[in-house]
């Protein structure tokens, strides 16, 4: 039995059998929540590539599955990511019920996680480009609406997303070249050029981020979330195997300037278009866009620092955007609508949605105490050891989301009537609603108190990428 | 660890009054455990002051980057001994003048949040990192968010709430900036020496926290906890960040002085002094003697005394805790806060002695303005300690020796600290500042008592301050600021959503197109070569 | 490679085919114009690849058509909706020409990243402007969809220049069903929200 058979090939032919029984949720949730979380414990306990001994038996898990002389190859470093992958997904698809997700969530997306580890695990990696775009191709019916229109924001998504799949073909095809060309600083530039706008297009990086809030406010915004955390850790962990494989990647400076730059101008234009918005939705996607920014600065950085912080970062990202989205979620479905001003007292209603709402916002923001404190701390203290002008860009990105988090608070705990009548708590969520939004809420405090535990789970995956530095 | 050992007590004894009530123990022995154990918590850290300094370092909470290769560090060393010693006053102090309410509603979740907050306040004392100072302040301002957000009534007091916790925030993402700085400059973090333009952010952030920089009022009205919880929550607050700017060597020169926050800070001061003045009663202006001492800490960082600077924080945190808990009165109890505002007047060898050296500056006009505010805030501690209140005789008889001693601990606190510690403050003083200074106090009392048989001139009085209350703390209060940055919000607002409304609009494709073919062409490779 | 004037046909033939698609209400049209882009790319690609290989192309790209012609049910989704007034068409047209020429300058430059004989740069280059300028231009499924393809299949004429791994043009082909089969689907909603 290999690696990429039971963490890609499995979980994709259950996605095929449930897609049948899809109607039956109850059962499909708790059936596929349960098989994520057994493949996310299976692959920490299991080490890849070691013959293991359960009880009599011995076995062994091969790192490498040959399909049409093509190798797909889990190494054992990886099995964090898979893990983490699995993980998430079992806890986003076990509150699938709560969210309003349609019924191609479970299904698709389980065979979306396949596809994108797929994608992580392929050699040669140009096939990667083509496993992302059937992953994108998958999710489109996950994110739309039952009974709904289609929505200029899945179509922007689609196009985006597919546009990304030549550039990385050419770039795979210019890096191979560049080493025999005459002139092989111009094609690895060219093919640096071919790279980038490839994971622009990708990851959402400005311009191309315009929509990210337009599917976030488009009615699915857990599914959304769900999507962009696992496209988005997915194609992080493949930029780091290009840098890993490409030398001139890591050593050419403009390049790295051009992405602590982007990553710049993304912190800021998420931050800032975060503090002037008037629906919750719509934040999930400038919390994506926030966050990818600090993604590409720790990329930039190309320290040790700079690609750890890259890692660690990918917890409390995809916890926070869990939290938000479900809460943003549950609030579409118990009062139709997440306009700010039409919300304005809601903790005195809902404190779980209110409580899980501020927290989630503040973790992305990077408030301390919470998860993402540590990590975007980290960066803008290397950041900051080179250039106060990056710095200060940073923090204004920064400040803008904490504005925003100031915002959100008048909102959810200024009651809307001037008189003290509405000022006392009335639970109005669900008993699983409230569960839901508790445990991930206490989730986001864990991390927050706590960063050491996803340091001590996503350390190893560095082992990986030997060259980075 | 034994430098948190105060901590270990305080949330220990949460827990238990929480238990015991929660078993429907009676209120009256909740009261005395809780008596026995934050006398325990003060005479704990008494002791330990013989056995300074400790360190508690956790150097592996996140141990990538250099920022936080020191970690949560704690030190019990003569400074911080000084604020732990203080809080822990205050905090025994209200607990024992809690005796004249057990009666009221929810006392014992009160004295649970009395217990936690006090703990946290050992936490704020001995914080010695970057990182404990930034995660010390959040969780204090997360604490107070909650607690008085809990017993808010009003829309208005709830948006009050909210304000101040970004004020707040602000001033905690004004000091990361100022580490951040620190490390650009220097290449680390460091407390030692300040240079000036880390000093101008930082003075800034303790500043925006404390209400001095630019002067804010984020609460219209003092929040409903008024003493007990009150007290400790505002002290704890004060003390977060207090205790931080204490720590600072400040350098300046000529080049590169102050002199713009000393600007603000004397502008703080002199309104915040009025407005205390003014008030209606001694809860009331609270606010303003927390913003004008603060304003006096600052001011003697700036002018070079740091000694100074402590000494006015103990006044700030006993002299005011003094007046604050001076809830039940009588005749013979005025001797009490009497005493107290002895030790800020700065009579010679009287711990605020070197206090008053602190305000005196280079610049005449900042002096004068901190002087006389000083003069004006030991006239309102008088004014309303003689104002009559609720008499301590209606309470039970042993309210009534229990009561004055919380008060009778401030002030012997004070003079614990003043004797015992080492920062050579045992001095005379400027006596061309305090001997006036207190002529002009006695005077102040003496005809206090006069005008008050004077009926026609006291409610002239009282009239004319409510009315210039009212006018200058509305001025002050920065509302009309506020409406003019809301207008500048809103027209962002418009700009960002026009903006993305092309974006995502029906061209937004094209846009892309020609914003990527922009982008191509500022990196083509003529670019580069 | 040398240049042949035959070479140019192709050229020709996707130009007008994507123009036809660029300006076409009809659905029926649009359907025969991506057939005849698809004959075209076809008619490139087999100038690199054995006609077993490229033939793959051109019934990938017509199976697409038929996925989405098939979708198209009843008399409201017959025509697709923009407005099919003479000063759009006019826009429509001017903006094809433009692209159509903007390719033809700059494909010189373009010959300097890829080694692509001149025809086939010019030929892929026209169904990758038409296409996102297609995509830009509407925000209707179906053309949207249309647009994708084209511009995939502009790259894939670029792409079979310089790379013959049968298995990325297989991947390709999947992708391209892939899409026509979601536009399919989008079209399948959509018809749904017009019938309720």
């Amino acid at each position: 039995m290999s690696a990429p058979i039971i963490w890609i090939g499995i979980p994709f032919l259950i996605s095929i059998i449930v897609w049948f029984f899809r109607k039956n949720r109850p059962l499909i949730i708790y059936l596929i929540s349960g098989f994520c979380f057994l493949l996310a414990v299976t692959a920490l306990i299991v080490k890849f590539g070691e013959v293991f001994s359960l009880g009599p038996l011995t076995l062994e898990i091969n790192t490498t599955f040959t399909v049409f002389g093509r190798s797909f190859i889990l190494q054992d470093s990886e099995r964090f990511i898979v893990a983490l992958l699995y993980f998430s997904a079992g806890i986003w698809f076990s509150a699938a019920r709560i969210s309003g997700s349609n019924e191609f969530f479970l299904p698709h997306g389980l065979a979306v996680i396949s596809f994108l580890i797929a994608a992580l695990t392929v050699q040669p990696f140009l096939y990667a480009a083509l496993f992302v775009e059937i992953a994108v191709l998958l999710s489109i019916p996950m994110l739309i609406k039952s009974g709904e229109e289609i929505t200029d924001g899945v179509l922007r998504f689609l196009v985006f997303q597919t546009l990304a799949v030549p550039f990385i073909l050419l770039a795979g095809w210019a890096f191979e070249q560049a080493p025999f060309s005459a002139n092989s600083q111009l094609q690895f530039f060219q093919a640096s050029i071919f790279l980038g706008l490839g994971f622009a297009f990708w990851l959402s990086i400005f311009p191309f981020h315009a929509w990210v809030p337009m599917v976030a406010e488009e009615g699915q915004p857990y599914v959304f979330a769900f999507l962009i955390s696992m496209i988005s850790t997915s194609i992080l962990v493949l930029s780091m195997d290009f840098f890993n494989s490409y030398s001139w990647l890591r050593n050419e400076p403009v390049l790295l300037q051009s992405i602590q730059i982007i990553g710049t101008i993304m912190v800021v234009f998420g931050g800032v278009f975060a503090a002037f918005q008037k629906r919750l939705s719509r934040l999930i996607g400038y919390a994506y866009i926030y966050e990818i920014g600090f993604s590409l600065i720790s990329i930039g950085i190309t320290t040790e620092i700079g690609w750890e912080t890259l890692i660690y970062s990918f917890i409390p990202r995809i916890f926070s955007l869990m939290v938000l989205s479900l809460s943003v979620a549950v609030l579409n479905n118990n009062f139709k609508t997440d306009q700010l001003d039409e919300i304005r007292g809601l903790f005195y209603k809902s404190p779980f949605i209110s409580i899980a709402t501020i927290l989630a916002w503040f973790t992305i923001a990077g408030l301390p105490l919470l998860g993402s404190f540590p990590i975007k701390m980290t960066i803008l203290s290397e950041i900051s050891s080179t250039s106060i002008l990056y710095t200060i860009w940073i923090m204004i990105g920064l400040v803008g989301s904490l504005f925003m988090g100031g915002r959100l608070l008048s909102v959810l705990f200024v009651s809307s009537q001037k008189t003290d009548v509405d000022s006392q708590l009335k639970i109005q969520e669900t008993t699983a609603q409230a569960v839901f939004l508790s445990i991930e809420s206490i989730i986001l405090i864990v991390l927050g108190l706590f960063p050491s535990i996803f340091i001590s789970i996503m350390v190893d995956v560095l082992n990986a990428y030997t060259n980075l530095y | 660890m034994i430098a948190l050992t105060p901590f270990i007590l305080l949330v220990f004894a949460a827990i238990l009054i929480l238990v015991l009530n929660q078993i429907k123990i009676n209120l009256g022995r909740l009261w005395l455990i809780a008596m026995v154990f934050s006398l325990l918590n003060w005479g704990l850290v008494l002791i330990l002051y013989w056995f300074m300094p400790f360190t508690f370092t956790i150097n592996n909470w996140f141990s990538v980057s250099n920022i936080f290769q020191t970690g949560f560090s704690f030190t019990l060393n003569q400074y911080s001994w000084i604020y732990l010693f203080s809080l822990s006053a205050v905090f025994l102090a209200v607990i024992m003048s809690e005796s004249t309410r057990i009666t009221e509603d929810y006392q014992a979740q009160n004295w649970v949040a009395s217990f936690l907050i006090a703990a946290i306040g050992v936490l704020i004392s001995v914080s010695d990192s970057i990182l404990t100072i930034i995660l010390v302040w959040t969780v204090i301002d997360l604490v107070e968010f909650g607690v008085i957000l809990g017993t808010v009534k009003t829309q208005k007091q709830s948006l009050e709430t909210v304000l101040s916790f970004v004020v707040r925030l602000g001033g905690t993402v004004l000091l990361i900036f100022a580490a951040l700085y620190s490390n650009y400059i220097n290449g680390y973090f460091d407390f030692g020496s300040v240079p000036f333009n880390i000093g101008f952010v930082l003075l800034i952030s303790v500043g925006l926290r404390l209400g001095v920089l630019p002067f804010n009022l984020p609460y219209m009205k003092e929040i409903p906890l008024r003493r007990g919880l009150g007290i400790i929550i505002r002290m704890t607050s004060v003390v977060s960040s207090i205790v931080v700017i204490n720590r600072f060597v400040l350098i300046s020169n000529a080049e590169s002085n102050y002199h713009l926050i000393q600007i603000f800070v004397t502008l703080a001061i002199a309104a915040g002094s009025i407005l205390w003045v003014v008030s209606k009663n001694e809860l009331e202006g609270r606010p303003f003697w927390i913003i004008v001492l603060s304003g006096f800490v600052i001011e003697s960082l700036i002018n070079g005394y740091p000694t100074a600077a402590i000494a006015w924080s103990l006044v700030l945190l006993l002299t005011g805790s003094v007046l604050f808990l001076f809830s039940d009165r009588s005749k013979w109890l005025f001797i009490l806060p009497a005493i107290s505002i002895l030790s800020m007047i700065g009579l010679p060898f009287t711990p605020n002695a070197i206090g008053l050296s602190g305000l005196i500056g280079d610049n005449l006009i900042f002096t004068l303005t901190n002087l006389s505010a000083c003069f004006v805030l030991i006239f309102g501690y008088l004014r309303f300690a003689l104002k009559p209140a609720k008499n301590l005789e209606s309470n039970e008889r042993w309210v009534w020796l229990v009561y004055p001693l919380g008060l009778v601990l401030l002030i012997v606190t004070h003079f614990i600290v003043f004797f015992i510690t080492d920062l050579n403050w045992i001095i005379l003083g400027p006596l061309w500042i305090s001997i006036p200074i207190l002529v002009l106090s006695i005077v102040v009392v003496f005809f206090n008592q006069r005008v008050k048989t004077e009926n026609q001139y006291s409610a002239w009085a009282r009239v004319f301050s409510e009315r210039l209350s009212a006018s200058v703390s509305t001025f002050l209060r920065f509302d009309w600021l506020y409406k003019i940055l809301w207008g500048i919000f809103q027209f962002f607002q418009s700009i960002l959503n026009n903006l993305s409304g092309i974006l995502e609009g029906h061209g937004g494709i094209i846009w892309v197109l020609v914003l990527v073919a922009l982008l191509i062409t500022l990196v083509s490779p003529k670019g580069i070569q | 490679m040398r240049t042949n004037i035959i070479d140019f046909a192709p050229v020709i033939l996707v130009s007008i085919a994507s123009l036809l698609l660029l300006l076409q209400a009809n659905w029926r049209w649009s359907i025969i114009a991506l057939s005849l882009q698809y004959i075209a790319v076809f008619w490139m690609v087999l100038s690199v690849w054995p006609v077993g290989l490229a033939a793959v192309k051109l019934v990938t790209g017509w199976m697409a058509g038929a996925v989405l012609g098939a979708s198209i049910t009843g008399e409201e989704g017959l025509r697709i909706s923009f407005k099919e007034i003479f000063q759009e068409l006019r826009f429509r047209f001017v903006l094809g020409l433009l692209i159509i020429l903007f390719v033809f300058l700059i494909s010189p430059r373009i010959n300097n990243l890829l080694p692509i004989p001149n025809p086939f740069l010019i030929g892929g280059g026209v169904l990758i402007g038409m296409g996102l300028l297609q995509i830009g231009l509407t925000k209707e499924p179906l053309r949207v969809v249309l647009g994708l393809l084209t511009f995939l299949s502009g790259f894939e004429v670029y792409y079979a220049f310089i790379e013959r791994s049968v298995m990325v043009a297989g991947f390709l082909s999947i992708i391209t069903l892939g899409i026509a089969l979601m536009g399919a689907y989008l079209l399948n909603l959509q018809n749904k929200g017009i019938s309720e």
